[in-house]
């Protein structure tokens, strides 16, 4: 992993606990017996932004040290597979609700599983992911999945899918 | 050309997760209705936010009867803690199906026999109830109030937790639904101090009205649109429900979940809707403080 | 005496045996599916259960339960992800065994540990449950403080190899579980407006995403940026219970289904907590501790055994209280109730023979949930045979569905992805998701007794202090603390990977 996107992940961890820690000092200072609304979440908060703020200050010192010896190399790939998958699996949802389950879920399964072929070639898979073969049974199982999960899922569960 | 129930499928939309009272009253309306209808009726479960999720997106729906809800006590409770943008008249009831009071039970320990013994005990008396801000919650104020004895309110998250700490005697008594306490009360693991109207479950336990205490809110379950309701369309839901009531598998189920199948319907019902608003609601506003 | 035989007389009857043979089937397959936990798989079986008579009814909701609570090992051992809460801790050992091509073998074990923890977790019902039940009622705001906090700690204990990291996750949970409307006061809590986070973040969807759909992500990227190296050949010669395995750590047993039965009684301490309380336990018994968390038989045995008897745990104060022990049992409960049983003391004091036979339906539910998955090892390991092409969006979608027919509330799907991405990222970075699902079931518990306990003591904190199982329980904590910081400081701090 590389060093970089480990900083970022630890501060943008330290940035959220603190804006909540922000929120939590908002919280009504309840009175009466006990302890206050406020209490747990800022311990909790405190807590963790102590902690994560010793990682953080860690990985920048192994940062700096090891920085000389290995360039770090950053995979925009990767990076770029998971906000893409991600925005993928949102707009699933998103489209679900107006559009009916089965359409969209045969759609979603198709373009995944595809991609997923796409992605694997040269490792086993064949390299006519493209083909209409492959492109064939992509479809026929992204249909005959969401098909099936339909009907169980209406019939015998008796979930009602939008 | 007016329309009927027959012509669509009718949705219940049940603004809690499969498996609870709600959801089972619904479900044993689901069978008798689709007979009764001659269409087909299906559930559709929405949880959220104890109840403020399903109810919002009913109430986005057409108020043409074929999408309607399972109203209960929590409209008033989540209008009144402010969880909720609904008010209850934003709903047009069409019946009121089932009833049930709420009941105090003690810990047997306490020797506490009735409501006069918690009133006299020495404050601060420990009452739990499932559920910050639920109808138990209201009504535990509700008859600590009337009881005029100085209380100390302690929520718990559910049925579960409360009864046991009652039972364990970590808590003086508890409110909940006479269901849950049936078998309690009458092993004498707890002690059935009163009830906040009749129930079948609990015959052995006198009311609060018996015991000179003015606290009357029954839970209920019925159903309910959104505003704006057809007239005719709603002569229709209430013939329907009225046929279904009559159904032996309905009562069955509805006699072992301990609900009172009371009907109500119309003007009567309106009036126990507006009752019930002006005993919560209030309430509920006071406890947000 | 004469109930017994009564209750015999029920169980020969056919119907009633292919009721439970069923509902452990059903139970048994959605406990399996990522996205579909015990809860759900009663939930769902309940109107399915309105056409039969009650004995048929009862049969297949227990074989539901029982099934679905072992089903869940099978994604966490196979694929990693844990199919209900339970078996989070399962995915500790069984994964690691998975990809050292014994997935055979550790699908045996985990089978024939929920048998053994199922029947003896039984077997303590049948036997003790009264008393069990008076032990659970002690319970008050100052045991389960303490509990919570044992529990919490031992996040740190099973967490990470960096517990720096761990306690950062575990933090982070305790901080979610305060999102939504105050368990005391009802004030709102970092709920920004959405009425969805009112009653607070549900669980289901944090673990499908922590678990199940991060899983996804990590295998893509792994895909990407270090060419996953492929499952090894999975010997599938050896995919049978290894009891020896078994006979040898029966003290792993003995004390995961005591605290397996016992964690399961209290109503209200999140039965989850049990298999990792019991996978701890077993750690520190262990002569090989180190071993644990790279596919160590002991492990599985401990959380699998511990799992099956923490569901015989919670049918006790449900049967002689009429308080069910945890949310699974609580739907079972409403379950039964409909079919016209209201469980109860009053049950066990009037029907002796349906008491019975609740036992035997319960007992043979164990019995046809090891018999079906004694036959299913085979098929169930083909899962990893399946194209990850195929597999992972599969898995990503059941995931998604699983959490909509939970709630049926979209806000939760988007809250699932979004827990997709938080565990994908913890996992990446070595904080590891497990501390998270801990801190929110824990947080929860550990703060509404607190204060509760500060209420009903009428402020007196010593309260926590002087209540003897109370005390004991903190005392544990203070020697797990201690045990954790001599073996491993925090200076093991490393990469984390």
């Amino acid at each position: 992993m590389t060093h970089l996107f480990r900083l970022l992940f630890d501060a943008l961890l330290a940035l959220f606990l603190g804006t909540m820690l922000f929120q939590a000092n908002q919280l009504p200072v309840g009175g009466g017996v006990g302890i206050s609304p406020a209490f747990f979440p800022r311990l909790a908060l405190v807590f963790g932004l102590v902690l994560t703020l010793i990682v953080l200050i860690r990985d920048v010192m192994l940062f700096l040290r090891q920085r000389k010896a290995s360039t770090p190399h950053i995979s925009y790939k990767a990076v770029a597979y998971f906000i893409l998958l991600m925005a993928m699996t949102t707009g699933y949802v998103v489209f679900s609700e107006a559009m009916g389950f089965i359409v969209v879920t045969t759609l979603f399964l198709f373009v995944t599983v595809a991609g997923y072929k796409a992605m694997l070639v040269g490792e086993g898979e064949s390299r006519s992911v493209w083909s209409a073969g492959s492109l064939l049974s992509s479809l026929l199982f992204a249909g005959g999945f969401s098909i099936v999960a339909y009907v169980v899922f209406s019939y015998v569960f008796k979930v009602t899918l939008p | 050309m007016a329309q009927s129930l027959s012509d669509r499928t009718i949705k219940i939309v049940v603004p809690y997760s499969a498996g609870g009272g709600n959801d089972s009253f619904a479900r044993a309306l689901q069978k008798p209705l689709e007979e009764i209808l001659d269409t087909s009726v299906t559930i559709q479960n929405i949880a959220g936010g104890g109840g403020v999720v399903g109810y919002t997106q009913l109430l986005a729906a057409r108020p043409d009867g074929f999408t309607v809800t399972i109203p209960n006590n929590a409209i008033f409770t989540l209008q009144g803690m402010g969880n909720a943008t609904f008010e209850y008249d934003d709903f047009d009831y069409i019946a009121r199906v089932t009833a049930e009071p709420y009941v105090l039970t003690s810990n047997p320990n306490l020797g506490w026999e009735g409501l006069d013994d918690v009133a006299v005990a020495d404050g601060p008396v420990k009452i739990g109830f499932p559920g910050v801000g639920s109808s138990a919650h209201i009504m535990a104020v509700a008859i600590v109030e009337s009881l005029g004895v100085e209380a100390q309110m302690v929520p718990y998250g559910g049925d579960a937790d409360a009864l046991a700490a009652a039972m364990g005697g970590h808590i003086d008594a508890v409110v909940s639904a006479p269901i849950a306490v049936a078998s309690a009360v009458e092993s004498g693991q707890l002690a059935g101090l009163g009830t906040t109207g009749e129930s079948a479950l609990l015959d052995g336990v006198r009311t609060f009205a018996d015991q000179g205490f003015d606290v009357t809110t029954l839970q209920w379950r019925g159903v309910a649109a959104p505003s704006g309701l057809d007239d005719d369309i709603r002569q229709q839901w209430v013939d329907a429900l009225q046929a279904a009531l009559d159904d032996p598998d309905f009562q069955q189920v509805m006699t072992n979940l301990g609900a009172d199948v009371a009907p109500l319907y119309g003007d009567e019902l309106d009036a126990f809707v507006e009752r019930t608003a002006a005993d919560m609601v209030p309430l509920a506003q006071r406890l947000r403080q | 005496m004469s109930d017994i035989v009564a209750s015999l007389g029920i169980l020969v009857d056919i119907k009633v045996l292919l009721g439970i043979a069923f509902g452990t089937f059903l139970g048994l397959v959605m406990g399996a599916l990522p996205g579909l936990t015990a809860t759900m798989a009663i939930a769902l079986l309940i109107p399915l259960t309105f056409g039969f008579p009650p004995e048929v009814g009862i049969g297949m909701l227990l074989g539901a339960f029982c099934g679905a609570v072992a089903g869940g090992a099978v994604p966490a051992i196979l694929l990693n992800v844990p199919g209900t809460p339970s078996s989070v801790a399962s995915t500790l050992d069984g994964f690691p065994m998975t990809r050292r091509g014994e997935a055979g073998r550790a699908l045996g074990l985990a089978i024939a540990s929920s048998f053994v923890g199922g029947m003896l977790g039984a077997l303590l019902l049948i036997l003790f449950a009264p008393p069990i039940a008076t032990f659970a009622l002690r319970f008050g705001p100052a045991e389960f403080f303490s509990l919570a906090i044992l529990g919490l700690v031992v996040i740190a204990a099973v967490s990470t190899k960096s517990i720096l990291k761990g306690l950062i996750a575990g933090g982070l949970g305790i901080f979610l579980s305060t999102v939504g409307s105050d368990p005391i006061t009802g004030v709102l809590r970092f709920t920004m407006g959405e009425p969805s986070l009112i009653t607070g973040v549900n669980l289901l969807p944090a673990l499908i995403g922590l678990f199940a759909i991060s899983q996804v992500f990590q295998d893509v990227f792994e895909r990407i940026y270090k060419k996953k190296e492929p499952l090894k050949k999975q010997a599938l010669t050896s995919a049978r219970p290894p009891w020896g395995a078994l006979r040898r750590a029966w003290k792993v047993i003995a004390s995961s289904t005591l605290i397996g039965t016992l964690v399961g009684a209290i109503p209200g301490a999140g039965g989850s907590v049990a298999s990792f309380l019991s996978y701890d336990q077993a750690r520190r018994m262990s002569k090989t501790p180190e071993k644990f968390g790279t596919g160590h038989d002991e492990g599985l045995i401990a959380t699998e055994s511990s799992n099956n008897a923490m569901a015989s745990g919670a049918l006790i104060p449900m049967l002689t209280l009429g308080v069910p022990g945890e949310v699974a049992t609580a739907v079972l409960m409403g379950g039964l109730t409909i079919q016209g049983i209201r469980p109860g003391p009053m049950l066990f004091e009037q029907s002796g023979a349906l008491i019975y036979s609740i036992f035997i339906a319960f007992l043979l539910a164990n019995i046809f949930m090891f018999l079906i998955q004694l036959f299913g090892i085979k098929l169930f390991v083909q899962i990893l045979r399946v194209k990850e092409a195929y597999l992972m969006p599969s898995i990503l979608v059941l995931s998604l569905l699983g959490v909509y027919a939970a709630t049926g509330n979209t806000f939760d799907m988007y809250l699932a992805l979004a827990f997709g991405a938080l565990g994908f990222l913890l996992n990446v970075f070595g904080f590891g998701t497990a501390p998270v699902i801990l801190g929110l079931i824990l947080g929860g518990i550990a703060e509404s007794n607190l204060r509760r306990g500060m209420t009903v003591f009428n402020g007196d904190w010593t309260r926590f202090f002087t209540q003897p199982i109370s005390l004991a329980l903190l005392a544990a904590t203070v020697l797990l603390l201690f045990f954790l910081f001599r073996k491993k400081s925090p200076q093991s701090y490393g990469s984390g990977e």
